[in-house]
């Protein structure tokens, strides 16, 4: 996996993210607070993946005094790369923080094998 | 932290805080906002929204990845002050990181709530990676409406 390509529209937001790999899978963990399940897509397509939604923060008609937490669409996009095994990729939401596993092809898994 | 002043005659004590805090360098508009806390570069402070409407004071504070036990809530006068940790979950078999844009370590805010609250009856939940704070307005802080006796 390359290094990921930041939100191109300038009014969207961008969700932090942090790539890391491991021997078996390549795993992205986005902060999404308050964002549900629901308001968020993956799309794998043509050797990128694109992480998108809406974030929607409930004020009411109340009267606001402090409003720093961003608000509206967000949009990620990341180049994968043909290492990885696609159908299986993974997603799960915790605390926040969206978690996408992406398993590598079983050619590139580090195999030891012992000596008899 | 001794971010808050204690100023009950100021004007706009909400505009008064986020002074304060420009004043340490923070930055707004941050996707998702989350920012550097300059301690010696080792922190961050979460994204915060405050509002109020007739009945409470409401803040929430994004704070994704945080373990609920990791979270603590202070309350000191007319002051609100969220502190907690993120920790890190990387272990020894993760072989390289690519990308790290997400803070983790130590974090603090304080909200200055003027008018007050009743502080035995503040409520804080957390769902989702974001911290929901209830103040109950005090009965003086409330809006009243006075009506303008005929002559």
């Amino acid at each position: 996996m390359t290094t990921a390509t930041t939100a191109t529209k300038i009014r969207s937001i961008a969700p932090r993210v942090d790539v890391y790999e491991d021997t078996e899978s390549f795993t992205i963990q986005a902060e999404m607070p308050g964002v549900d399940r629901e308001h968020t897509q993956i799309e794998v397509h043509d050797g990128t993946l694109t992480l998108r939604g809406t974030r929607t923060v409930a004020n009411g008609s109340s009267n606001i005094h402090v409003s720093e937490r961003a608000r509206g669409e967000f949009r990620r996009t990341f180049a994968l790369g043909k290492r990885l095994d696609i159908e299986k990729v993974q997603a799960q939401m915790n605390d926040g923080v969206l978690t996408i596993r992406l398993p590598k092809s079983e050619r590139l898994q580090r195999k030891t094998i012992s000596i008899n | 932290m001794t971010l808050v002043r204690q100023n009950r005659s100021e004007a706009a004590p909400w505009t008064a805080l986020r002074e304060i805090e420009n004043h340490f360098s923070r930055f707004f508009g941050e996707p998702f906002g989350l920012v550097e806390w300059p301690n010696g570069g080792s922190g961050w402070a979460p994204a915060l929204d405050v509002s109020e409407n007739e009945n409470e004071y409401v803040i929430d504070a994004d704070i994704p990845g945080v373990n609920k036990d990791d979270v603590s809530l202070e309350i000191l006068d007319n002051v609100v002050t969220i502190k907690g940790e993120r920790k890190s979950e990387k272990t020894e078999d993760k072989k390289g990181f690519h990308r790290v844009e997400r803070m983790y370590g130590s974090f603090q805010r304080s909200v200055q709530i003027p008018g007050g609250f009743k502080s035995d009856d503040v409520q804080a939940k957390f769902e989702n990676g974001v911290l929901h704070i209830t103040l109950p307005k005090r009965e003086e802080s409330k809006p009243r409406t006075i009506t303008v006796q005929p002559n």
